[in-house]
């Protein structure tokens, strides 16, 4: 390992980012069990592959990215991804439709997929947009219009929770 | 950044879960079990001839004045293994509580027909081993003793012939999910020599290549055949990495039908569910290019 890079670091970082690490895996999943698994198979390879990492200031994109993947490959191999796919847009619209009074997690947990893993990077995680593309392996335009979409949404929920105050 | 933004990102951050405490204890465990990984580098001799005085120490002032019926020694009936070798169990002991496992099983390897130096060895670094295990299990168990835990260590005899003699000792150490680490010992009984990977075969013969070549062909394969299979094969499509090639000194034995079989420890090359992913190499990729 690199000097100042040791066991001691990389808990510390793993700790300060560990309670995002579980909102991002358990908000893809939506499974305890599997968020655990994902987070410990990512901190496993992340730990190992700390050498290719080549700026420290990104460990958490770098990280985050790799657990972005972890939980994919755990959807792919628990062959979740029918279930996950199905839930479109529109499903979600509907969704919130009948439901008006759900909560603002829920409401996010209803949301497909790719919008919901960038809504907690952008609003929880304080990610940029530029990180975000990098984590997602997408353009940023398509983070930027898929935040656009989740933001609407999130909108509407605020407008009918104040609107029911 | 607008109004919404702002508003939502406080809301959100408020509204997002915790991580529940046991699993935090969990994943902090396992973080801190990392320096003890088969990746890492060893220990500078120094250390190690330090922690295996303490081992010593702790052994001879510790355990085994404290030894209860749970712990058998296996020094009077040894079983007869092979033509000129033999393995035995030299330190047992086998304990479960609510939160915690223990199955330890310690072998200690002997000779009737000299190979001194080479038992030795085994002998040596199989108590180095498994010792440095068992007291990060106690330390971790005394500063966490309503985490669950648990070590197992065990050991088989893989080839016991007139030709070979292999060794497989397991290491399980489990702190949320498990991590196994085998190590094996191999002996060419003909040559009276311990043997590791790289000195099987000719010079000329790259064995890294071929053997890396054929089990990345093997994992496709697999993937292909089982989507519930998944093996990290370079590059991944994310993180850049995966497995690229076999280690020069990768863990490996004979099998039952004489052929070569590459072994990985868990998490080496796939995510933790696969376990220990082992591929037979197909002898006609190996036969003429022994040494």
């Amino acid at each position: 390992m690199r000097k100042g890079i040791d066991n001691a670091w990389f808990s510390r970082k793993t700790g300060e980012l560990a309670n995002g690490m579980y909102v991002l895996a358990v908000s893809i999943l939506k499974n305890e069990a599997d968020a655990e698994d994902a987070i410990q198979n990512a901190l496993l390879l992340a730990y190992r592959n700390l050498d290719k990492l080549r700026m420290f200031d990104k460990f958490k994109p770098w990280l985050f990215k790799i657990l972005t993947n972890e939980c994919y490959k755990i959807i792919n191999a628990r062959k979740y991804s029918d279930d996950i796919e199905n839930i479109s847009l529109e499903a979600g619209e509907s969704c919130l439709e009948t439901e008006t009074k759900m909560t603002l997690w829920e409401t996010i947990n209803s949301l497909p997929d790719d919008y919901r893993t960038v809504t907690v990077l952008f609003y929880y995680e304080d990610m940029k947009i530029t990180e975000i593309a990098s984590v997602l392996n997408v353009s940023e335009d398509t983070v930027k219009k898929r935040l656009s979409r989740a933001r609407e949404k999130l909108r509407r929920l605020l407008d009918e929770e104040d609107f029911y105050e | 950044m607008n109004k919404i933004d702002k508003m939502l990102k406080s809301r959100i951050k408020s509204a997002a879960p915790e991580m529940p405490e046991d699993m935090s204890v969990r994943i902090n465990e396992m973080v801190n079990s990392l320096d003890v990984q088969p990746y890492k580098k060893r220990n500078s001799p120094f250390k190690t001839a330090v922690l295996v005085a303490f081992a010593a120490v702790v052994i001879t002032f510790f355990i085994l004045p404290n030894v209860n019926e749970n712990i058998a020694y296996a020094m009077q009936d040894i079983p007869f293994i092979g033509e000129y070798i033999k393995v035995f169990s030299i330190y047992k002991k086998d304990n479960e509580d609510e939160y915690h496992f223990e199955h330890i099983d310690i072998p200690q390897v002997e000779s009737e027909s000299g190979l001194e130096e080479q038992i030795d060895y085994i002998n040596k670094d199989v108590k180095e081993l498994t010792q440095m295990a068992i007291d990060e299990y106690e330390k971790t168990i005394s500063d966490l003793p309503d985490a669950h835990m648990g070590l197992e260590i065990n050991y088989e005899v893989v080839t016991n012939t007139d030709e070979w003699f292999t060794l497989r000792v397991l290491i399980y150490q489990v702190a949320g999910s498990g991590s196994s680490q085998y190590k094996y010992y191999h002996i060419d009984k003909q040559r009276g020599e311990l043997v590791s990977l790289s000195q099987i075969f000719t010079d000329s013969f790259n064995y890294v290549s071929v053997f890396s070549a054929e089990i990345k062909n093997q994992m496709q394969e697999q993937m292909l055949e089982d989507d519930k299979k998944i093996y990290w094969v370079y590059p991944d499509d994310n993180t850049c990495s995966g497995f690229y090639q076999i280690k020069p000194d990768q863990n490996f034995y004979f099998n039952e039908n004489n052929e070569l079989v590459i072994a990985f420890d868990k998490y080496e090359v796939a995510p933790g569910y696969m376990g220990c992913p082992e591929f037979v190499i197909p002898r006609e990729l190996y036969e003429s290019s022994f040494n």
